[in-house]
């Protein structure tokens, strides 16, 4: 799974590469942010903009990572969900537990503005 | 389309995570035969996928060397696809439906799969070890 990340405003924005986000390569997500986070990074926006699928392995990356952050007093917001996507983030009810926004924007602001 | 009519579309595959785009693909192929709205199709692909996922992972222990049979046929308005695998069979309700509540609080990561299949689909059954296999048959209603 092709990841790329930058920084703004002290914000870990992690946009996931075009493609199935997957069991496949949800471990790897899992580790990929999981590192971020054990180099001190507490804040992360994930950007799936470009995710047209996503199954339930890769929800509960997610939530591990969320745990893991939340556990160090950060947070994980995501951005950019397909309308499919959303719609499994509404299936599983998992829009209450992440802070999901439309835009990097709104994802980095949220954080200035908890 | 008189039942009679139905073609039924089968395939064979190893309990290996790389095969469930395979099966995603079967499941969109075999949806070909019927004017199936986009969204069920996707919806049928998703429960299918999760349920396969499911057998890798609690069935086969992640062994992938595990069968799965998956068949799909229409019936009517309605789309029943099968999974059968020899894993280690289950009682669908002792899944616990997770609670979102707790779900981050104790780290709750398992029961997603089953919990979006009960919700995409119209019917789920579960049948254990009848037959040497255990089969899970989902059923969508695709006249909407």
């Amino acid at each position: 799974m092709n990841l790329s990340h930058h920084e703004s405003n002290g914000v870990v924005v992690v946009e996931v590469g075009k493609g199935d986000a997957v069991s496949a390569n949800a471990q790897d997500f899992k580790n990929r942010l999981l590192e971020f986070v054990e180099n001190g990074k507490r804040k992360i926006a994930v950007d799936l903009s470009n995710i047209e699928y996503i199954d339930s392995s890769f929800l509960g990356s997610l939530v591990s990572v969320l745990k893991r952050i939340t556990d160090s007093d950060g947070g994980v917001k995501v951005f950019g969900l397909a309308e499919r996507v959303r719609g499994v983030f509404e299936l599983t009810r998992l829009y209450k537990v992440f802070d999901i926004h439309d835009d990097e924007s709104s994802a980095v602001k949220s954080f200035t503005d908890a | 389309m008189n039942r009679a009519d139905t073609t039924r579309h089968e395939m064979r595959t190893s309990s290996a995570t790389e095969n469930l785009a395979k099966i995603r693909r079967f499941v969109r192929r075999a949806a070909e035969e019927r004017d199936v709205p986009e969204k069920i199709v996707e919806q049928m692909i998703l429960a299918v996928d999760e349920a396969a996922s499911n057998i890798i992972r609690h069935a086969y222990r992640h062994d992938p060397g595990g069968e799965i049979l998956i068949a799909a046929a229409f019936e009517d308005d309605r789309w029943i696809v099968t999974l059968r695998d020899r894993g280690v069979g289950f009682d669908p309700n002792n899944v616990r439906r997770p609670d979102m509540a707790t779900y981050l609080k104790e780290r709750r990561v398992g029961g997603l799969g089953l919990h979006l299949i009960r919700k995409l689909m119209d019917e789920v059954d579960y049948e254990s070890g009848g037959d040497d296999y255990n089969q899970l048959t989902l059923t969508k209603n695709i006249a909407g």
